[in-house]
C-alpha cells in the first residue's frame, strides 16, 4: 500500500513539473474515381494522434493512428512511434518504434533506408509514409558536425498492397517468401558537416532489403519434353549503403544532392538440403549498384517553390548463377530482372516537379510533374 | 553680423549628425544580452481573412542568434526554426520539420522570401549590418509627437538585399524606430511597417509591428507577449538539436 501511495505521489508530481504536448487530426474521406465515381477500394488513416511527455532531458513520445477501410467499415489500430529520448548536453539517444530521416532530398531518396515503407501510404510525403522499426539511436553533436549512430536488433521490411485491385501501381497477389533473412540485425551510422555555406553527410548502412526478390525456384515441366516452368521463391538480399549528400546554395537557388552505392548480395540459405526437393534450384546474385538524385529548388517572387529531381541510377557489377542445391551443378535458367530491393522506391530517369504553396494557408496545392525523358 | 551667422552655421553643421552617425548610434544602443517572448503573429489578405501563427522565440547578441518554435496553427505546431548570423558570410538557417523528421538547412541568400508566409521576410528577421548599407539624412520629422531623425538607408550590393532603399523614422529621445518604408528592387514602395515600442529592466523593447505589403494588399501584425530579457539563456540552446523539442517559455 505504501508502495502505491509513493508511486501515485510521484506520478502526480512528475506530471506536474512535466510537460504534455499533444495534437492529433481526423481525416474522414473517399477515394471516387472521376471516370465513373465508383469508390476506390483503400485503408488510409482516419486518426493520427501524437502524445509527449517532457520531463527536463527525457521525452516520451507516442504516434498512434487508426486505419480505417469504408467498404468493410473495418478499423485498425496501429502504434507507429513509442520512443524514449533523452537529451545530455553532447546530443541525444532515443530507444523505441521510431522513424528516422537520413539525407538531403525530399522523397525520392537513395540514402534513406533506415526504415520500411507503406507503400499504401506511398503518396504521403515525409514521415507518414515510413513504417517505425524498434531502434537504439544516438546523436552526438561537437561544433558545426554530428554523428549519429542506429542499431535495429529486429529487421521489418515494407508493408506492399498485395492483391489490392485498386491500388494505382500494378503488385500482384502476395508471393510465396519462403526464406526469413538470414540476419536480423542492422546498424548505419551518418557524419555531417558544415562545409562552407553548405552542408555535407556521409552514411555507411548495412542491412536487408525492404523489397523480396528471386533466391531460389521449383523447378517442374508441365508437358514433357517442352520449356521448364520456374515456380519463384523470394527472399531478401543483405545490402550496404554507402550514401554521400549535400545541400548547397548558388545564387537564388537551392541544391540537394545525394549519391548511394549499394552492395548486395543473395544469402546463403540454410536449405535443409537432404529435404530439399530435387526440383529446387538456388539464385545466387552479387551486384553493384548506384542511384543518385540533383534536387534544384528555387522560390519566385510570388512564394511559388519550383523544384525539379535528376534521378538517376546504374548497375555498375552483377554476377549470377543459378545451380541445384544438391549437386550444386549450374544451369542455364533465365535470370530474373534486376530490382533494387533498397534505395529510391520508383526508379524514374528524370522527374520534374513543380509545388505551388498558395500564400492562404488553407489551400495547399501541390503540382507534379513526372515526366521519362527514355521514352 | 556676418562673423556671428557664420560661426552658428558652423556650430549647427558641427552638432548635425550624418545618417551613417545616427545608424551607430541606434546600432550602439543598449540592448539586452538575451530575449525571449511569445510572439503572435496576425497575417490578414487582401479579402480580410485572418490567420495567427503563435511561436515561442529565444534569441541573444541582438537577434544575431535566434530560434523559434512554432505553437500555431495547430499544422505546423512544433515545427522551429533556427538563426545564426555569420559576420563576412551568409546566415547559416535551418528548418525542423516535424512531418518529414528533418532538420532542413535552407538558403540565406534569397532573404527577400516570406517567413512562413508572413509579410516580414527573412532579411527583415535579420540585423541591418551598418557597413553593408549607405545612409543618408533627411529633414526631421514629428510622429505621434516624437521628434524623428529620417534616414534613407540603400543596401549595398553585397547585402543581398532584396530592397532598394527603406526609409527610417527614428525616435530622437530613444533611438528606437518608430516607423519604416521600405522599397522594392524596381523603387516602388513595398512595405509600410509602424513600430510600438516599450521600456522593460531598464531597456527599450519592441511591444507591436505592423507590416503591411502595399503591393500584396497583406498584412501582419507582430505582437510580442511576456517578454523577458537577460534570463540567462546559454549559448548551447542554438544548436540543431534544440529544434526538436518545444521548451516551456
Amino acid at each position: 500500500m505504501k508502495i502505491f501511495k509513493k508511486l501515485t505521489f510521484f506520478i502526480s508530481i512528475s506530471f506536474t513539473i512535466a510537460q504534455i504536448n499533444y495534437s492529433g487530426e481526423v481525416t474522414a474521406k473517399s477515394m471516387n474515381r472521376i471516370s465513373n465515381n465508383s469508390e476506390i477500394n483503400l485503408p488510409y488513416r482516419i486518426l493520427s494522434f501524437k502524445l509527449g511527455y517532457t520531463l527536463g532531458q527525457l521525452d516520451i513520445n507516442t504516434v498512434t493512428g487508426i486505419e480505417y477501410r469504408n467498404n468493410t467499415s473495418k478499423s485498425n489500430y496501429v502504434l507507429r512511434e513509442a520512443y524514449l529520448a533523452y537529451y545530455p548536453e553532447w546530443g541525444e539517444i532515443k530507444l523505441g518504434k521510431q522513424i528516422h530521416a537520413w539525407g538531403s532530398v525530399d522523397g525520392n531518396n537513395p540514402t534513406d533506408n533506415i526504415n520500411p515503407y507503406d507503400y499504401y501510404y506511398l503518396f504521403m510525403a515525409g514521415a507518414g509514409r515510413k513504417i517505425g522499426v524498434i531502434s537504439l539511436s544516438s546523436k552526438i553533436y561537437f561544433g558545426n558536425s554530428h554523428l549519429e549512430g542506429i542499431f535495429i536488433p529486429k529487421y521489418e521490411k515494407n508493408r506492399f498492397p498485395y492483391g489490392e485491385e485498386d491500388f494505382p501501381l500494378s503488385i500482384p497477389s502476395k508471393p510465396k517468401i519462403e526464406y526469413p533473412v538470414k540476419n536480423e540485425f542492422e546498424f548505419g551510422f551518418r557524419f555531417q558537416t558544415t562545409i562552407g555555406d553548405g552542408d555535407l553527410g556521409l552514411s555507411i548502412f548495412k542491412g536487408n532489403d525492404r523489397a523480396p526478390s528471386v533466391n531460389a525456384a521449383n523447378v517442374f515441366w508441365e508437358v514433357e519434353g517442352g520449356p521448364p516452368s520456374l515456380e519463384s521463391l523470394l527472399g531478401y538480399r543483405e545490402t550496404l549503403v554507402r550514401g554521400l549528400d549535400f545541400v548547397t546554395f548558388f545564387g537564388d537557388f537551392t541544391v540537394r544532392s545525394e549519391l548511394a552505392l549499394f552492395k548486395s548480395k543473395t544469402p546463403i540459405l540454410n536449405l535443409h538440403i537432404i529435404k530439399s526437393p530435387l526440383s529446387l534450384y538456388e539464385f545466387q546474385q552479387d551486384i553493384s549498384y548506384s542511384q543518385y538524385v540533383i534536387q534544384i529548388e528555387y522560390t519566385t517572387n510570388s512564394d511559388i517553390i519550383l523544384s525539379g529531381q535528376l534521378i538517376g541510377n546504374s548497375v555498375q557489377n552483377e554476377n549470377y548463377e543459378w545451380y541445384h542445391v544438391t549437386s550444386s551443378e549450374l544451369v542455364d535458367f533465365p535470370y530474373p530482372e534486376f530490382q533494387p530491393g533498397m534505395g529510391n522506391k520508383s526508379i524514374v530517369p528524370k522527374l520534374h516537379e513543380i509545388n505551388r504553396k498558395v500564400l492562404n494557408p488553407n489551400v495547399k496545392q501541390q503540382k507534379i510533374l513526372i515526366v521519362h525523358l527514355k521514352n | 553680423m556676418k562673423k556671428y551667422l557664420l560661426f552658428n552655421l558652423l556650430i549647427f553643421f558641427l552638432n548635425a549628425q550624418s545618417g551613417i552617425e545616427i545608424a551607430k548610434m541606434v546600432d550602439s544602443r543598449k540592448i539586452p544580452k538575451d530575449q525571449s517572448n511569445i510572439t503572435k503573429m496576425v497575417l490578414t489578405n487582401s479579402k480580410g481573412k485572418q490567420r495567427i501563427n503563435i511561436v515561442i522565440s529565444k534569441s541573444m547578441d541582438g537577434n544575431k542568434k535566434q530560434i523559434m518554435w512554432f505553437l500555431e496553427p495547430k499544422d505546423d505546431k512544433g515545427v522551429a526554426f533556427l538563426k545564426i548570423e555569420k559576420k563576412g558570410k551568409d546566415d547559416e538557417m535551418r528548418m525542423w520539420l516535424p512531418a518529414f523528421k528533418k532538420v532542413r538547412r535552407i538558403s540565406s541568400k534569397k532573404r527577400g522570401d516570406s517567413f512562413m508566409g508572413s509579410d516580414l521576410s527573412y532579411e527583415d528577421l535579420s540585423t541591418r549590418e551598418i557597413a553593408d548599407h549607405n545612409y543618408s539624412r533627411l529633414d526631421d520629422q514629428t510622429i505621434n509627437l516624437k521628434l524623428c531623425y529620417v534616414l534613407e538607408i540603400f543596401p549595398k550590393k553585397e547585402s543581398s538585399s532584396s530592397y532598394s532603399k527603406h526609409i527610417s523614422w527614428i525616435e530622437q529621445s530613444t533611438l528606437m524606430v518608430l516607423k519604416e518604408e521600405s522599397f522594392d528592387k524596381r523603387g516602388q514602395l513595398k512595405k509600410k511597417k509602424e513600430f510600438l515600442n516599450k521600456e522593460l529592466n531598464d531597456y527599450l523593447v519592441m511591444e507591436r509591428i505592423f507590416v503591411e505589403d502595399v503591393q500584396k494588399k497583406h498584412s501582419t501584425e507582430v505582437t510580442f507577449e511576456d517578454y523577458k530579457v537577460d534570463t540567462g539563456i546559454s549559448i548551447k540552446l542554438f544548436q540543431e538539436k534544440n529544434l526538436k523539442r518545444l521548451p516551456r517559455n
